[in-house]
């Protein structure tokens, strides 16, 4: 397999961790965060920041959204969690130590930058844990808890069956963990991080992907993994521009948002 | 003045927001659609400017009329803000990846509308003028009234009479052609580009939610505000970088003054009223 295939696999996979990881929240708890960007971009800046005090931001980062879960109403926390992401793009590009705007080069000893073989066994752990973890709340008990504590946002007797607080702060702390150490292995391999990590339009981009997968683990792996290779395979197959190819995807996915949404008993209609 | 080019998105986007209790973000959208149809019809079909501008203006709410009717309507009357948000996401993402798709990506620029040199001003002017007009319409008419009802209890306004139908056209129209002038008017300032209204109409909705859609004043000197601060960042090398991130603070501080701090300070001089209309018995001995 050549350099390309391999960039575009570990790619893939990285992307796809970070979709399942938001999934964990969005889909199963039903709570509406859209910033596992924000978690994985200032995990990003771990590279070149250091580790302790990247850690510290983090956990400071998910008390915050975790004490606003319960008084904030579900769209405005949605759009709140965005908003996160442009603050946290105008504190970057403000640090003039780490390259402001412009962003500077990372350097790790553990990942080559651009060199997919070396990044390839952090994204395939990264990417099986994230697929344990959904197999396990659909499989275990305490993914039946989730699904109890998920009810529990519209059903008063659910309310009192799970504890809910408790299993969003295991899930919250679960999600920033995978989104933390997914941001440091993107941080490293493409061996630069500026304030772009933080781009709403990404998120919203990851967002769309989230919303289509639903709660089925194999099949919303699958959907992931093929949402990240779509425009590759398909610049790669027919020749289109890799931009072109992204728009298409981007166009479809829009559209089954759109109708998804409006569906009784689908998966999008169900988080909301 | 750069806040003047924000008010007219977040005036209708308050109108429809508070008229159907949830946030309608693929409202700004409608700005787009109005600029690229006023771009093609200008630069490359030769149509007379005023003319262009005019169709593009009712092209731009005809589509917030279709797409209320077609998509969201629905969710208003089953009361699903959350539901018709992640409509609103899908829509931002088809209709900004159709125009990049149609343009390859490229930004365009109007070439045969020039901008006067007095602008600013105008711009300013305007913006203030619809500020104070929608006011006056909601807070002073009989239409207003019946908007507020509405807005308020949408199933009692039904049951008292009032035209719903009507009302909601009305404000869907209105709120779309706001936000066409407000895209047209972005549009011709800093020119075209695929997410042009995904950007600036996430600044003058935050703003909105921050200042909350029933105040119109509130919201028009906030997105005013904004704009001011906005161009004193980008003025400073300093601070240039905290320019785009200005709306989205003023979200973050005004999500948690109305949903964390108020709630505490509400209870707070409930309690104090309490333990001043119930004083504790002094106990004798």
């Amino acid at each position: 397999m050549n350099s390309a295939w391999l960039d575009i696999v570990v790619r893939t996979l990285l992307g796809s961790t970070l979709v399942m990881a938001q999934a964990i929240m969005l889909n199963w708890l039903r709570v509406p965060f859209a910033a596992i960007t924000l978690f994985a971009g200032i995990a990003a800046y771990a590279t070149v920041a250091g580790v302790t005090p990247v850690i510290v931001i983090l956990f400071v980062v998910t008390v915050g959204f975790l004490v606003l879960v319960r008084p904030l109403p579900r769209d405005r926390y949605l759009l709140l969690s965005l908003a996160s992401l442009a603050l946290a793009r105008s504190i970057a590009g403000s640090l003039r130590g780490y390259g402001g705007e412009l962003g500077m080069a990372t350097s790790t000893t553990w990942i080559a930058a651009q060199v997919p073989k070396s990044a390839m066994p952090y994204a395939i752990a990264l990417f099986l844990s994230a697929f344990l973890v959904l197999l396990l709340l659909r499989h275990s008990e305490m993914g039946l808890a989730v699904d109890v504590a998920r009810a529990a946002g519209t059903e008063m007797h659910a309310a009192s069956m799970s504890p809910t607080g408790i299993l969003t702060a295991i899930m919250l702390a679960l999600v920033a963990v995978l989104a933390s150490l997914t941001g440091a292995v993107q941080g490293a391999y493409t061996g630069w991080i500026d304030p772009n990590l933080f781009r709403i339009d990404y998120a919203i981009t990851l967002l769309v992907a989230t919303l289509v997968i639903g709660r089925m683990p194999v099949r919303g792996t699958l959907l992931a993994m093929s949402f990240f290779l779509f425009p590759d395979l398909f610049s790669q197959f027919f020749g289109y521009d890799h931009t072109v190819s992204a728009h298409l995807r981007e166009i479809f996915w829009g559209a089954a948002i759109i109708f998804l949404a409006g569906r009784t008993g689908s998966p999008v209609r169900g988080e909301a | 003045m750069r806040g003047a080019y924000y008010l007219p998105i977040a005036l209708g986007f308050a109108l429809v927001a508070r008229h159907g209790r949830y946030l309608p973000l693929w409202l700004p959208e409608c700005g787009m659609v109005s600029s690229y149809t006023a771009y093609f019809l200008l630069e490359r079909a030769d149509m007379p400017a005023l003319l262009a501008v005019v169709v593009a203006l009712i092209f731009g709410s005809a589509c917030a009329l279709v797409l209320h009717f077609a998509l969201f309507a629905g969710h208003i009357a089953r009361n699903e803000p959350f539901a018709a948000l992640l409509r609103s996401i899908g829509v931002i993402v088809l209709l900004d990846n159709v125009a990049g798709l149609l343009t390859g990506g490229y930004s365009l620029a109007f070439t045969r509308f020039p901008l006067p040199s007095n602008h600013g001003p105008i711009v300013l002017g305007g913006g203030i003028l619809l500020t104070v007009i929608l006011w006056a319409w909601v807070n002073h008419t009989r239409e207003g009234l019946g908007y507020r009802s509405v807005s308020a209890n949408r199933e009692l306004a039904i049951q008292y009479g009032l035209q719903v139908s009507r009302i909601d056209f009305l404000v869907v129209f209105g709120g779309g052609l706001l936000c066409s002038l407000g895209g047209l008017a972005n549009g011709i300032r800093y020119g075209l580009t695929a997410g042009m209204m995904s950007t600036t109409g996430l600044k003058a909705v935050a703003v909105v939610v921050a200042a909350g859609q029933e105040n119109l004043l509130t919201v028009a000197i906030g997105v005013l505000l904004v704009g001011i601060l906005e161009s004193l960042c980008q003025g400073s090398i300093r601070f240039s970088a905290f320019e785009p991130g200005i709306s989205y603070g003023v979200l973050a501080v005004g999500l948690a003054g109305r949903y964390l701090l108020s709630p505490w300070w509400v209870r707070r001089n409930m309690r104090k009223r309490w333990r001043a209309d119930n004083p504790v018995p002094e106990v004798a001995g």
